[in-house]
Parts: C-alpha cells; structure tokens; sequence
C-alpha cells in the first residue's frame, strides 16, 4: 500500500515521536525500557521491565540454569526530588530541547504557546486569571522573602533529629569501644595470670628441691654419722690392740732380757763407745 | 459566563455531563507528607508541628473528657477544611466548603452524635447545662428557652458560618476581577494590588474558618459528657 522510502519516512518520524514521548514522560516512567522491542512505542512498554508478566520464562534465560529465582528490581526510590525549574517543570524537558534550540528554546516555546492560547481565545481572560495572577505575585513574593527563613528553621529541625540519631549511634559506638577495651583488658589480665601461675609453679618447684636437698643432706649426714661410728670403733679398736701390743711386746722382752745377756751387752757397749771415742780423736 | 453573581458557585467542570469539580475535595489527601524515610523532611516536620500545636490546644479544650485519640477527629477535620478552603482560593479549583452540602455534611452528624449521646447517657448533665450558673430564678425558663434554641441551631451555625465566609470572600474576589475585563492596563495594577490584599485576607479567613469550627467542634464535645 505504502512505497519503500514513504515507509522509510514514517519509521522514522515515528522513532523520533517515541523519543520525544519518551523524554517527556521519562520523568513519571522511571525504569528503563525492554531495548529488544524496537517497533513498539518505547514509553508505553517502559514500566515492563519490572512488571511479573516480563519476567523471562525458566528455560529461556541463559547462563543461570533454569533455577527459578526472584528478579532483582532495579529501580531505587529517589532520595530527594527530580531537578526541577519553576518549581513544576522538570529539567529533563529543557534538556531535550538543548541540542536543537539552545537554552532560550523552552521559554521561546512556552511564551508562543500562551500567546497562541491567549491569542485564539483558546484561555479566555477571564476573572479566573486575574485572581491567578495576584496570587502568583503573593505566591512569589512568599517564596522569595520568607520561604528562605521558614526553610532554613525546619532544616535545623531536621538538623537536630539527623543530630539525634547520629548522637545514638555514636554513643553505641563508644560503649562498643569500652566493651572492647574492656574486653582486652581482661585478655591482658588472663595472660598476666598465666605468668603468676607459672612463677608459683616455678615456686613450689624451688620449694620442693630445697626439701629434697635438706631431707638428702640428713640422709648424707645419718649415713655419714654411722661410717664414722664404725671407723671410730676400729681406730679405738687398733689403739687398743697397738697398746696392747707393746704392752705384751715389752713385756715377754723384759722377761727375755736375762743377766748374762745384760752383762754381754753392757761389755759390748763398752767397746763400742771406746771405738767411736778413738775415731773421733 | 456568569449567569447570576452566584454562578461561580455552581459545579461546573464537565466530562461528559459527570461533574468533575468535586474532585478538588479529595485533592487535598496530596498535601500529606510522606514518611517513607527514618529522617524527616521539612514538609514532614512543618505537618508534625502543626498537629501537635492543634492536638495540645484540643487536650486542653477538653480536660476531662480526654481519652487518648479524643483528638483525632478535630485534627482531620481542620486539615480537610483547611485543605479545601486554601485550594479553592487557586484559579479554576472549585470550592467544596463553600456549598452548604459540604458544611452541613460535615457538622451535622458531628452535632447530632454529640446531642445523641449526651441525651441519652447524660441526661441530667445535659439539663444541668441548659443554665448557667449564677442566674436568677426568674430567668431561668427563659434561658432553657435560648439554651435549646441555640443548640439546636449549632449545626446550621457551624455550617454556615463556613459556607457564607467562603462565598463572602471569593464573591469579592470574583467582582472585582470581573472589572478587570474592560479596565486600562494602569488600572489593572491597582486592581491587582487591590486584589492582593483581598487574598491575604482570604487565605487567613481560610485558616481562620477551618480552626473556629474545629474548636467549636471541641467544645460542644466537651460539653456533653
């Protein structure tokens, strides 16, 4: 029905309509969209990449062996707001315009649509919009002088309550810490009685010798006492046999000493004292 | 177009012959924060704070007759008509409490529970109540007389009241932008300086008319036990 380059034509403006469309409700459709499914409108299939009825079936998925596990989600709920201008008008929306008209393209293209509205008498100035238009001088002029003020006191409210749980924690911390320290301290203690224990071992072992060595020494001195009463008992033994025996020698000597041998004797001694007397002259 | 000075106040967003301008009542559910995160956030903070400013003021409104929760239903009730009363001074929302329907919606059962609990539980506190004390004995017919009439007429006050600021402040509003169709552009700065002071007020009557009814919620609950 359609020649080739007509076809062409539309692919594409059909493309760069989803990708506008895209961009302009990224802001409200956070997750990204399934890139497998070109022809179909990207913004309308960019919430399936989480919804249960995409997940892949059990035997298609590769690589994990067809065990069935949860989907991981992907997407995270945002801390704080989108950038936005104006206080409604998300940023992503002037960034879309940026590469093709600049920075004034957006307000440009806001202006001549109002124009045009106003223009065609499409919105009609009616009392509606000079109602809306004092209040959006009051609304501005409160954003302006006391919005600031109101906000930097809640922000200390909030201030105060981050200070509070950060009080808690840290004050955990610091018990953790003295139960640490604590803790080593009585590991320290413990090795301290490991050593006391062995120095009374050491103790009671020096204690155990020194008994040994007295109770050997008595042992020596009994021992020694009772060789020394027999070797006291033959000594006294021999100096009694020795005194008797010259007792008995002298004796039976006296008794063989008879007159003659006394005469013979005497005589001879004689001689002998007038030979040495002879010598020595 | 204005038919009549009153036709603002006729629900007029169509869709397809469904009126679409009461959606604005519930519109208010949007302005409660969120505690999604342990830390709160500003908007979270400045709600906390206006409750317990309110919950302190009704407990000791009601000294006695406080059970824990008492305060509950006031708190709601100020922010719900708040809620409407502030949205409807924005162009094109409609203003639900400025229709009797709303207000009498409101304070009638309010009323009539409090009135039906206390006449049949409290009976001699209730009669006890119609007099003052201190009062002649001459008197005293004539007061049951006020004393009745005035309670009986309390839901019609309470909703009134509301219904007829509301209207008395966006009928000004409405009339003096009205001029502004045909007036010269230096003109129209008057006009919108005119209009300025014309919605500051409007939006401390909205607070204002929110918290009187509240109170005034509060105190005939404390009357009647």
């Amino acid at each position: 029905m359609f020649s080739q380059s007509s076809l062409v034509i539309i692919k594409l403006l059909w493309s760069k309509l989803s990708k506008f469309l895209t961009m302009i409700f990224r802001p409200f459709i956070q997750p990204r969209f399934n890139k497998q499914f070109l022809f179909v409108p990207n913004f309308i299939l960019a919430h399936t990449s989480t919804c249960p009825a995409s997940k892949p079936k059990c035997g298609a998925s590769a690589g994990k062996g067809g065990t069935t596990s949860i989907k991981k989600i992907d997407f995270k709920r945002a801390e704080k707001s989108a950038p936005c201008r104006f206080g409604f008008i998300p940023e992503e929306w002037f960034q879309f315009f940026h590469s093709k008209t600049g920075v004034t393209g957006p307000y440009i293209f806001g202006l001549v649509f109002v124009n045009y509205l106003v223009s065609k008498e499409i919105y009609v100035l009616e009392h509606e919009y000079y109602s809306g238009l004092s209040y959006v001088v009051i609304l501005y002029f409160i954003s302006k002088k006391m919005a600031p003020g109101i906000g930097a006191s809640l922000d200390k409210e909030v201030d105060a309550e981050i200070a509070e749980w950060e009080k808690g924690r840290a004050d955990q911390m610091k018990v953790f810490e003295t139960t640490i320290k604590d803790a080593k301290d009585a590991q320290w203690r413990a090795e301290g009685q490991k050593i006391l224990i062995e120095a009374k071992k050491e103790n009671v072992a020096m204690q155990l010798e020194a008994v040994y060595r007295e109770r050997a020494m008595r042992l020596y001195q009994m021992v020694k006492g009772r060789l020394d009463y027999h070797v006291k008992k033959r000594r006294t033994e021999n100096k009694l046999h020795q005194k008797w025996m010259i007792a008995w020698i002298l004796e039976n000597v006296h008794k063989s000493i008879t007159a003659d041998f006394q005469k013979q004797a005497l005589n001879q001694a004689i001689k002998d004292l007038a030979l040495a007397a002879s010598r020595v002259k | 177009m204005m038919t009549n000075l009153f036709s603002i106040f006729d629900p007029s967003t169509n869709l397809m012959n469904l009126p679409m301008n009461w959606i604005s009542t519930i519109l208010g559910l949007l302005f409660i924060p969120y505690s999604f995160w342990l830390i709160p956030n500003r908007h979270f903070i400045m709600w906390n704070f206006i409750s317990k400013k309110l919950h302190n003021e009704f407990k000791t409104l009601l000294k006695n007759n406080y059970f824990n929760g008492s305060t509950f239903i006031f708190i709601s009730l100020f922010f719900f008509i708040f809620f409407n009363n502030f949205l409807g001074l924005f162009p094109y929302i409609f203003t639900s409490t400025s229709h009797l329907t709303m207000s009498l919606s409101l304070s009638m059962p309010l009323w009539l529970s409090f009135m039906l609990y206390g006449w049949i539980k409290n009976t001699n506190h209730m009669f006890i109540h119609m007099i003052p004390q201190g009062t002649p004995y001459i008197l005293m017919p004539f007061m049951v007389i006020i004393e009745t009439i005035s309670n009986i007429i309390r839901p019609g006050t309470l909703a009134v009241r509301l219904t007829a600021n509301m209207i008395a402040g966006h009928l000004l509003m409405t009339l003096l932008s009205k001029t502004g169709t045909n007036m010269s552009f230096y003109m129209i700065i008057i006009l919108i300086f005119i209009q300025i002071m014309l919605m500051i007020l409007e939006s401390a009557v909205a607070i204002i008319q929110s918290y009187v009814i509240t109170i005034l919620s509060t105190l005939y609950y404390s009357e009647v036990n």
